[in-house]
């Protein structure tokens, strides 16, 4: 069955390479082919000088071309192997530039809950990884037919035209060598996966002495030993279990060697037949000796690097291929292609299908949730949580509002849903009475999330990041990072990089907050939501903030979720969550004179300022 | 900075330690690389003996018998080729088994031993990983490249000699050909290791653009700001632009691999022209001529990738002995894998930051400058301050992290840097910013560290004190349930239950001196006000700040049997004493107070409030020392700038 889908996905994967690069595949084909026959060549050319040692004696002159001819054919064989070697790594690079390609837009057609299930998340990572073996993994029978087959069949006709016993022997001899090798690749497999866990705690217990996360602690506290202890334990047990991994191996391997051999000596005696009868010269015995090794090398590569190595690397490109499922997989291969044709004109034509798939939303629009419920996923229990439940609310264009409640209230999942990224489970969401349903909104809203990314690129595009189609004009620019309080010297300048990643600079937890505030900014919307968007920021900048927020937010409308009920003041209107609950709605005056949960976090907060 | 001298680890280091770490592996392969070197010139003279008395009897029927030596010598060859291997494999496993035992123990003990300076430094910290990542796998690897290469030359040099001795003439002017093309091949094995350097850094700016294409952390801002298309075509300029470096970098290596072969056959063709005239005269017979070119000609394949691939090798090995060199270079922190000492009868009386100046390696500003404050034993202090101005390097320094500081730093009265580094880890215990979750069962992440004597009634009085009870009761084994994924039936704790996890390690401890360095970002205000209040009933002497312990609780008037608790607590809080008292011993008989010295760090400051005496550190020291409403009072104070600036927001 393996075997069946291992072939099949192969083909998938061809189909995919040729759609892509048709004349190239075609090219690698035919030069694995010429590469095949360059080593046959090789071999004649052998034989042929052998042959003229032994019945030419005294003729150097007729000595001196076969020679050369000998030399040439050498030549020629070692030129087609770098040729045909370096252009397939060549090529790689530049199927493996598509395949991502494809994969990136697939990718950005999920939602963004994807990435919260942990089995598609797994397929994501699979398949993102797959990606990069799509070329090696799907071209493995390509080699194999134009190269190992064409040179097997070649070597095969030759030594049929010496002795036809002789090759239909080796044939035979070959066969069960061949299985017993696949064979044994197939059974190792279930033997790693028993180590798997032992070094995956050997490593984590190393982890503990000397991970960045535990260092400081570890030493500290100073339980070193302990984890020295415990970290020896895994490492002796991996290494006894590596090694009795190993004389397994090695034990088969030995069964093989000696079926090898066998073989080997049944041809070499063959052979010694064969001369000694003088059925064939002995410039073809030794030719043929020569090549014997090569023989056999190449039959060991095709099945103990080439096969094996493809079938290891099956799983996660299998995952690849089916991640871009066949019909998406024709849109985007056709549109990557397009792409490459028609730089210029390629963003006025979206597809049809592309269009109906997203939606754009008027200026000004309301939000109305409608009985809107949410739960994320609970894979192993089945039941369902609810993060939010049966929430209905109306957002008029133009109003701040806060949202405020514990840890795990649904403060962000709310926002999530009025962002678009998350789908309710149950119930609706419209803007400005445009129903979202399953489709993709490009624009209007924008969002700082609480967990922001840091992007290892320049301070301003960083910033700009946030719309990247937007006019690139620096005054815009400049205005937002003036207004929340970014500073263009933490990079030294807006071309200035951040991050480590590519040696730029480096800036603090609340730096880097506001340059992601000012990216949320610099985004074109009508819908503005913050998610605890001062964390990272200290009393003074935080005032200043929330001040500037109050300004910003005029022309807009706004969700700031918050822990600190203070700041949540500057709303027009707030939320009280609990348990996935709205539980009050008003201004701030209005709760803080009712009995309920807001004034009790209130006061509870307010005391430390008395 | 850079040591012009010699390096100290060089390759006869090397060789010396495999020598001595596996003294049968190291020799095994060394004979297997010598055999390995010698087989073709065997093979070239078994050819010979088999050629010549086959043509010697033509004419006649040549019979099995005569041919039986070089045919016995040959499959002798086969069967040494096939079967090696096998033994190889199994002394490489062995091999690397053994080193893995000694050499990860090794550096790694090392690496838990160097200064704290390097494990804050990238560029370090790369080196380290360099170092110790596979460190028994570069070793092994490293030595086959050495073995690789004997057997590379031997096999030349037999090769050769034989030619000599058919004709020497032929033989030195091979040797006078040879010598250039070998440097040549030399030349170009070392351009290929430098040129493959180059096309790496391009290559990670676009994976870096890959990542925020295809992974989890960018997926929320990805579908926000739809910047997918626009990233894509930048990862297919940049892709595009990497591609045509590398392909004219692929171009050029397989140029030089190859022009490594053909410069071998070009070699082998001039041998065999030259070796003609001896053939025809005679000198040389039919068969050793044919075996001989055979067995050149075998080497042509083995060659270009062999020579690229030794010195590839050659190369990685000097480069990362030249890493080790460095690594072992490295200074380490004296006693730094001690265990917490205690010392008897210790009480704080005073902290004492005296002019204390630092600045992180590598960095020109100071975080702090002349940096002087004492902290009195029987209070409890906050350090408040913004972001980014050493608050939590004040911590580093007072446990021992970080060493070269300018200054003094006293603790009653006695230097830190004259305590021992054991002394120091007992008498401080910490919950940092970034605390550590080991993967261990709940109850170890509790008692790790501290000490062999479990006092379970503690235990559990903190697990309830702080709460977790009902967390604990939810866990498949209780408190030996594991944590983290690293067991398959390990669960996750939700971030607020790590921190309190972090907090009951620290309630635990017997030390001294405690430490909160912002532990409670990950909590909301709720939970904040929980925890810091917990924790000051537990740490202070409930005397001098009962006043305020009760106007807090009464912010809370709205919470639940909050009354109760407020009971329980207080006998807890008792009990507690006794419990942590119990667990100390004999020894701690005479310490009557179980009043735990306590500095929080954070720049919340309504929880800064709660503290006896408020530090505000800015510009590298500390400006405004004293209670709260002395600083609250003190006019164009900072600390009443930062207080007032959050306060407004809660007058009605």
């Amino acid at each position: 069955m393996r075997h069946k889908s291992f072939i099949y996905n192969n083909l998938v994967g061809i189909r995919l390479l040729y759609r892509l690069f048709p004349k190239s595949i075609i090219l690698y084909s035919a030069l694995q082919m010429l590469h095949g026959v360059s080593w046959v060549l090789q071999v004649m050319s052998v034989q042929y000088f052998f042959d003229g040692i032994s019945e030419n004696q005294g003729e150097i002159s007729r000595l001196v071309i076969k020679i050369l001819l000998l030399g040439a054919a050498y030549a020629f064989a070692q030129s087609m192997n770098g040729v045909a070697n370096c252009y397939g790594q060549i090529l790689n690079r530049k199927v493996t530039k598509e395949t991502n390609k494809i994969l990136f837009k697939i990718i950005d057609q999920k939602e963004a809950i994807s990435f919260e299930y942990a089995d598609e998340l797994d397929q994501i990572n699979k398949a993102a990884r797959g990606s990069e073996g799509v070329f090696w993994v799907s071209t493995a029978i390509l080699d194999i037919v134009f190269f190992y087959v064409f040179y097997f069949v070649m070597m095969g006709w030759y030594l049929f035209s010496l002795a036809p016993v002789l090759s239909i022997s080796i044939v035979v001899i070959f066969i069960p060598n061949v299985t017993a090798r696949l064979l044994h690749m197939i059974s190792f497999e279930h033997l790693e996966s028993e180590a798997a866990p032992v070094r995956r705690k050997m490593d984590y217990y190393a982890d503990c002495i000397t991970g960045k996360e535990y260092y400081k602690e570890t030493r500290l506290w100073g339980c070193g030993k302990y984890f020295f202890d415990r970290y020896n334990r895994m490492l002796k047990k991996l290494n006894r279990l590596q090694f009795r991994m190993q004389v397994h191996k090695e034990k088969i391997n030995f069964c093989i060697n000696v079926l090898t051999v066998s073989a080997y000596g049944i041809i070499i005696g063959m052979l010694v037949y064969y001369v000694l009868t003088d059925s064939i010269s002995v410039g073809a015995f030794a030719a043929v000796f020569a090549a014997l090794r090569e023989f056999y090398g190449f039959m060991d590569e095709v099945i103990s690097e080439r096969l094996a190595i493809a079938m290891e690397n099956m799983a996660t490109v299998k995952n690849y291929l089916s991640f871009i499922d066949p019909a998406v997989r024709e849109e985007s291969v056709r549109r990557v292609q397009k792409e490459d044709k028609e730089e210029s004109v390629r963003r006025v034509q979206k597809t049809d299908k592309e269009e109906a798939e997203q939606i754009k939303l008027p200026e000004k629009f309301e939000i109305r949730l409608e009985h809107v419920s949410f739960a994320y996923p609970q894979p192993e229990t089945g039941e369902r949580k609810y993060a939010l439940s049966d929430i209905d609310l109306l957002i008029p264009w133009g109003q701040t509002v806060a949202l405020v409640g514990e840890n795990g209230s649904g403060k962000s999942t709310l926002c999530h849903i009025i962002a678009g990224l998350y789908s309710p489970s149950e119930g609706a969401v419209s803007y400005g009475g445009v129903c979202r349903g399953g489709r993709r909104i490009v624009s209007g809203i924008s969002a700082v999330f609480q967990k922001f990314c840091r992007y290892s690129m320049s301070l301003g595009e960083n910033v700009r990041i946030s719309d990247l189609e937007a006019d690139k004009s620096e005054d815009r620019l400049n205005q937002i990072c003036r207004e929340t309080g970014v500073v263009p010297e933490w990079a030294g300048g807006m071309d200035g990089m951040l991050g480590r990643e590519f040696g730029g600079a480096e800036v603090s937890g609340g730096q880097w907050q506001r340059i992601a505030i000012a990216r949320g900014m610099y985004r074109n919307n009508s819908l503005l939501i913050l998610d605890e968007p001062t964390a990272a920021i200290d009393a003074l900048e935080e005032k200043y903030l929330y001040e500037e927020f109050g300004k910003l937010s005029r022309n807009c409308t706004s969700i700031i979720v918050t822990h600190r009920l203070a700041s949540a003041q500057i709303a027009d209107r707030i939320l009280v969550m609990k348990d996935g609950r709205i539980v009050q709605d008003g201004t701030h005056e209005e709760l803080v004179e009712a009995q309920g949960e807001y004034k009790a976090m209130y006061e509870l907060q307010r005391q430390w300022y008395r | 900075m850079k040591n012009p001298e010699k390096p100290k680890y060089n390759i006869y280091s090397f060789l010396r330690e495999m020598t001595g770490m596996i003294p049968f592996h190291a020799g095994y392969l060394l004979l297997i690389a010598v055999l390995n070197a010698f087989l073709p010139t065997v093979q070239t003279l078994a050819i010979a003996e088999f050629v010549n008395r086959v043509e010697g009897a033509y004419g006649g029927a040549a019979e099995v018998r005569m041919v039986m030596i070089p045919l016995i010598i040959l499959l002798g060859i086969v069967i040494f080729k096939q079967m090696i291997p096998s033994a190889t494999n199994l002394v490489n496993a062995s091999a690397q088994n053994r080193l893995k035992a000694v050499l990860r123990n090794r550096f790694m003990k090392k690496q838990a031993a160097l200064q704290y300076r390097y494990i804050e430094d990238s560029e370090s910290c790369a080196l380290i990983y360099r170092v110790c990542h596979n460190v028994e796998n570069r070793f092994w690897t490293g030595y086959r490249t050495v073995c690789n290469g004997i057997e590379l030359v031997v096999k030349c040099a037999a090769l050769m000699s034989i030619v000599m001795q058919a004709s020497i003439l032929s033989g030195g002017a091979i040797l006078l050909v040879s010598v250039p093309l070998f440097t040549l091949a030399y030349k170009t094995g070392k351009q290929n290791y430098v040129l493959q350097k180059d096309a790496v850094e391009v290559k990670r700016r676009y994976q870096y653009l890959a990542g925020i294409l295809t992974d989890r952390d960018h997926a929320k801002e990805r579908a926000m700001f739809g910047y997918s298309g626009q990233i894509a075509k930048e990862y297919d300029r940049l892709s595009e632009y990497a591609n045509r470096k590398e392909a004219v970098i692929e171009k050029k290596r397989y140029a030089n691999m190859k022009s490594g072969s053909l410069t071998m056959v070009v070699l082998a063709v001039i041998i065999m022209l030259l070796l003609l005239p001896a053939l025809s005269s005679g000198k040389l017979s039919n068969g050793l001529y044919v075996g001989l070119v055979t067995s050149i000609l075998n080497l042509v394949q083995g060659m270009s990738w062999n020579l690229a691939g030794i010195m590839q090798g050659a190369a990685d090995l000097n480069a990362y002995l030249h890493d080790v060199d460095v690594f072992l270079g490295m200074e380490e922190k004296e006693d730094a894998g001690a265990e917490p000492f205690r010392i008897p009868g210790f009480q704080v009386e005073t902290i004492e930051f005296r002019k204390v100046s630092f600045r992180y390696p590598g960095r020109e500003e100071y975080v702090l400058k002349d940096c002087s404050f004492v902290l009195q034993g029987s209070k409890c202090y906050a350090v408040v301050g913004k972001n980014g101005v050493g608050k939590s390097t004040l911590t580093k320094l007072m446990t021992g992290l970080y060493e070269d500081y300018e200054g003094h730093i006293f603790i009653n009265g006695k230097d830190l840097r004259d305590y021992r580094y054991g002394e120091l880890k007992w008498m401080f215990s910490v919950v940092f910013q970034d605390f550590a979750r080991y993967a261990l069962s709940f109850r170890d992440n509790i008692l790790v560290g501290n000490g062999k004597d479990e006092n379970e009634r503690l235990l559990e009085q903190i697990i309830e004190r702080l709460e977790l009870d009902s967390c604990v009761q939810k866990l498949p084994r209780g408190l030996d349930s594991q944590l983290g994924k690293l067991e398959k039936d390990g669960v996750d704790l939700s971030g607020g239950q790590w921190q309190k996890l972090a907090i009951a390690r620290l309630l635990y401890s017997e030390a001294p001196i405690n430490i909160l360095d912002e532990p409670t970002a990950a909590l909301d205000p709720k939970g904040e006000a929980k925890v810091y209040e917990m924790f000051r009933r537990v740490t202070m002497d409930e005397g001098d700040s009962i006043e305020e312990g009760y106007a807090m609780e009464e912010g809370r008037a709205m919470e639940e049997g909050h009354a109760m608790e407020e009971e329980c607590a207080m006998e807890e809080g008792c009990a507690m004493k006794e419990g942590c008292a119990m667990g100390e011993g004999r020894a701690m008989e005479e310490e009557h107070s179980m009043k735990k010295f306590t500095i929080l760090i954070t720049h919340r400051l309504g929880a800064a409030r709660m503290a006896d005496e408020i530090l505000v550190l800015d510009q590298g020291r500390i400006m405004e020392q004293g209670t709260h409403e002395a600083l609250a009072g003190l006019e164009n104070g900072l600390y009443k700038e930062m207080f007032e600036s959050q306060r407004c927001w809660y007058e009605t």
